[in-house]
């Protein structure tokens, strides 16, 4: 339903596009260049004359998006150094681009359209008099951060690097972990104007094709002035827009997207920005962090349990304890009834409003936590939170139990792996509220099955979100809830229908059955 | 388009219905106990009641970072007369504020005197077991006084009386004189199948509350006929089998001693070829241990643990033919449960020979009853002897 509304058939060009040729006058055609980019001050354009004055050059490139080292070393020098050049203009052109440049990556461009694509990329434009062609040469550079530990996934163990806002220094990140030749990057441009590069990554044999082709599909329909952010692109390809549920994955670990490969799916990388998506997405999979396979199983299992307990807390907590409060007291053990009923004794709202209060004052300082540094941030979460809740239980506004409520949803909520699922929990644990607001543990019921039924409908790219619970496959149940010993983890996840299903081997010589 | 208005339409109602059932925890009127007493001034031709209900007064038990507001009372007793008791709960509501709610009730408290009342006993259980607030999980016990005064009694470790009487109750696995508690449920039970039952007996004595026997209603009038004091009771619970643990004085050649019973198991045979005569065979076994001997004879004498497990025998089954004989004899009820086996295991017999047994041809005050008992002692202590009897001599 919310595809169309995407599908809107504007295909008016809102720019001019200069399709000048290049022409045969060295200065027309660097007056062009000028012209069309309005002279910027970072505009170098560099006119020179190599073999003894004989011929007329330049170079054109923005200073800051090059590494000006490469055009000192291996242009210049290398124009300046070279002699026995022949007269012919265009057979010199040829010598220039195949004998004299010791650049490794270098074409030819016909318009001036190829020539602004270019600098503004970072290339570096080389002009002949009286040849109208050019010389594009990748000197890309400029400022870049170096490869760290990813922010919002850091692990105790694991490989500590994690994926830059360079779309180059990610494809490496991504070749590093998979060398295998299998492993295809298909590129596309993304933005009418920024022009991002994007790649969608996957393992050609392994990874169902109509998976790839669908993410294929879906990424040429992107049609936007530009992506600052993966982001972008995850709204435009993902099924419903009106889920609350992240159906792509985004992640900053090379681990995570080269895990993620291996069962099938299809990573997509857009340059200057380190989050990666990864598709198709299942409830399932936003439930595990890589972590899981690096600890033994035993704990691993355990940790697993532990988080799908925290989702039912950060899901169901504060409504059951309105549900609990306000319409089902039968249900509480006597003792603690009773203690409940001494601690809000005094409170003058009902228990709703007493814990939107709470979970609202919680979100807004996870939100202001977010939007100060680092270091000030997690004091002022702490301290606020500490201050907020001790003074608001004195001042007699809330009961110490909602406060107690209300730390443990937050803490739960922290702890799953995926930002992205904690905060479609977060939406739902409103709603729940409300529910039980109105309806108590009826009402929350109501909301579950409500739930239940939009994750069964929902798809990922063809793949059932629910997927291996809902359309059931038993064998994929050993890395669900539980995770069994990797040597009993022999196939890929069923539900990806990958073409090849067998993880591995080892252990399995006897009886091959697959 | 049209679809989408009428499905938000409909929503809309939802909320025009409110939340009707909505009632905060702290404006409820938690009852936790209820007492039932015949009124002082009777007048009318049906008697009057009084009914107490325990209300908790949460602030009462203060928050622990207060450490708990000893100037005020956590609980408070209401008292209400009148005849019918959904009547008295309605006047209560007005009284005090917040409705009586009844879901976690954990006692009643019944006076002896009203429940020697033929039928009195079952209207009062009625709305106790009849409204949907009530829990069949809740405990009876029968008051040998005024029932209220029960109530009334300051616990030094619970807050609650009437929780403190189930706390009581709780231990009936180390005195084996206590009965269990019976369950609102149970009770309900009896009463559908018309079988005897035993409900506890409770004293207030100064600020404590004491278990002391049990009272014998009759199934058909629900009424108490007789009661029996605790170490009667041991005795059918050793028939019944349902010791959980409790002791055993004897003495073995002079020498007291005393039995702790770990468990114990019954197994009950009737013979009941004959409609005019039943033969009931009980055998009871038990595991347990000595516990504590005022002689100096060592244990460890095998020949010697003979003869005290003989004269433990006979101890028992001393206690046990004692109460039976209370039963057939002088009381005339069968409240140790036979009928029950009756009925389930001789279903066709039982249904001829009902009416006959207890009234009648007395079936069951003349039936043969066979007691054997076995014991296992498994131990005598850390020690065979704590003092050396021929050296002191």
């Amino acid at each position: 339903m919310g595809r169309s509304l995407y599908r809107k058939n504007d295909k008016k060009k809102a720019e001019e596009n200069f399709s000048l040729e290049i022409g045969t006058n060295l200065a027309e055609n660097l007056g062009n260049v000028r012209k069309m980019l309005e002279n910027p001050n970072d505009l170098i354009i560099r006119e020179f004359t190599i073999g003894n004055g004989n011929h007329r050059t330049a170079i054109v490139y923005i200073d800051g998006l090059v590494e000006s080292v490469y055009i000192q070393d291996h242009i210049m020098e290398d124009l300046k150094q070279a002699t026995e050049l022949p007269d012919d203009k265009q057979e010199l052109f040829d010598v220039i681009q195949h004998e004299v440049i010791t650049l490794t990556d270098i074409e030819r461009g016909q318009s001036l359209d190829d020539v602004s694509n270019a600098i503004l990329s970072g290339k570096t434009v080389f002009y002949l008099d009286e040849v109208n062609q050019v010389l594009i040469m990748d000197t890309k550079g400029g400022e870049n951060r170096s490869v760290e530990e990813p922010q919002s996934e850091s692990l105790i163990r694991g490989p500590r690097e994690g994926f830059v806002e360079d779309l180059s220094t990610n494809t490496v990140l991504i070749r590093q972990q998979i060398a295998d030749p299998n492993l295809r990057f298909k590129n596309y441009k993304v933005g009418r104007r920024s022009k991002k590069d994007l790649l969608v990554v996957y393992m050609d044999g392994i990874a169902n094709p109509d998976i790839v082709e669908e993410v294929k599909r879906r990424l040429e329909t992107i049609d936007i002035d530009d992506a600052p952010e993966s982001g972008y692109i995850e709204q435009w390809i993902e099924d419903s827009f009106l889920s609350p549920f992240p159906q792509v994955l985004s992640t900053e670990r090379p681990d995570k997207a080269a895990e993620g490969m291996l069962q099938g799916k299809v990573v997509i990388m857009l340059d200057r920005t380190p989050f990666v998506l990864i598709a198709p997405a299942t409830f399932g999979s936003s439930m595990h962090s890589p972590e899981d396979y690096y600890w033994r199983w035993s704990l691993a299992t355990l940790i697993r349990m532990l988080r799908y307990l925290a989702a039912f807390i950060s899901v169901f907590l504060p409504a059951l304890y309105i549900a609990l409060v306000s319409y089902h007291q039968g249900l509480i053990p006597s003792k603690l009834a009773f203690s409940i009923a001494a601690s809000r004794h005094g409170v003058p709202f009902p228990p709703f409003i007493e814990a939107l209060i709470m979970t609202v004052t919680m979100e807004l300082l996870r939100e202001a936590g977010l939007r100060l540094p680092t270091a000030i941030g997690q004091t002022i979460g702490i301290v606020g939170g500490l201050v907020i809740g001790e003074a608001a239980v004195s001042a007699g506004i809330v009961s110490p139990i909602m406060v107690i409520v209300v730390a443990l949803n937050a803490i739960a909520s922290f702890s799953l792996p995926s930002y992205d699922i904690a905060i479609s929990f977060r939406i739902l644990q409103f709603g729940l509220m409300c529910a039980a607001a109105i309806f108590g543990l009826y009402g929350i019921i109501l909301g579950y099955i409500m739930i239940n039924i939009h994750l069964v409908n929902l798809t990922s790219f063809g793949v059932p979100y629910s997927a291996p619970f809902a359309p059931n496959f038993l064998s994929d149940w050993k890395d669900l809830v539980l995770r069994a010993p990797i040597t009993m983890k022999k196939k890929r996840p069923v539900f990806m229908q990958t073409n090849d299903e067998k993880l591995m081997n080892k252990g399995d010589i006897g009886n091959e059955k697959v | 388009m049209n679809k989408k208005y009428l499905f938000l339409l409909c929503c809309f109602c939802f909320f025009l219905t409110g939340c009707w059932d909505e009632m905060n925890i702290e404006e409820r009127g938690f009852v936790v106990g209820v007492a039932f007493d015949l009124a002082e001034e009777q007048s009318g031709d049906s008697p009057m009641i009084t009914m107490t209900n325990q209300f908790v007064v949460p602030a009462g038990f203060g928050t622990p970072s207060e450490g708990g507001n000893s100037s005020e009372k956590p609980y408070s007793n209401l008292s209400v007369t009148g005849q019918s008791l959904f009547e008295m709960t309605r006047e209560m509501a007005t009284i005090q504020g917040n409705a009586p709610y009844y879901e976690h009730l954990q006692s009643i408290v019944v006076a002896e005197e009203l429940a020697q009342e033929p039928h009195m006993f079952e209207n009062v259980m009625d709305l106790l077991i009849r409204d949907p607030e009530m829990r069949r999980e809740t405990r009876v016990v029968v008051s040998a006084k005024k029932a209220k005064d029960i109530l009334e009694i300051e616990p030094t470790l619970e807050p609650l009386p009437a929780m403190h009487i189930n706390t009581v109750n709780d231990n009936i696995d180390r005195a084996g004189g206590l009965i269990q508690p019976l369950r609102i449920g149970e009770l309900n039970e009896y009463m559908l199948e018309e079988y005897n039952y035993l409900i506890p007996i409770v004293r207030a004595f100064e600020d404590r509350i004491i278990f002391n026997g049990a009272g014998i209603f009759d199934g058909k009038s629900n009424q108490l006929v007789d009661t029996i004091s605790g170490l009667e009771i041991f005795g059918v619970n050793l028939i019944t089998g349902k010791l959980k643990g409790g002791f055993i004085n004897f003495k073995a050649k002079d020498e007291k001693m005393v039995y702790e019973i770990k468990q114990a198991k019954s197994n009950i045979k009737i013979e009941a070829d004959q409609t005019d005569h039943i033969t009931i065979d009980i055998e009871i076994d038990t595991e347990g241990n000595i516990a504590e001997t005022f002689g100096g004879r060592s244990l460890l004498d095998e020949n010697y643990m003979e003869v005290v497990n003989k004269h433990l025998r006979e101890e028992i089954k001393h206690q046990v033919t004692d109460i039976l004989k209370k039963g057939q004899e002088e009381i005339g009820m069968d409240f140790f449960g036979f009928s029950k086996i009756m009925r389930e295991k001789h279903y066709k017999t039982w249904e001829k020979i009902k009416g006959d047994w207890e009234d009648g041809k007395n079936i069951f005050q003349n039936a043969t009853i066979n007691v054997t008992v076995e014991n296992t002692i498994r131990t005598v202590g850390t020690t065979n002897r704590t003092k050396d009897l021929k050296r002191s001599e």
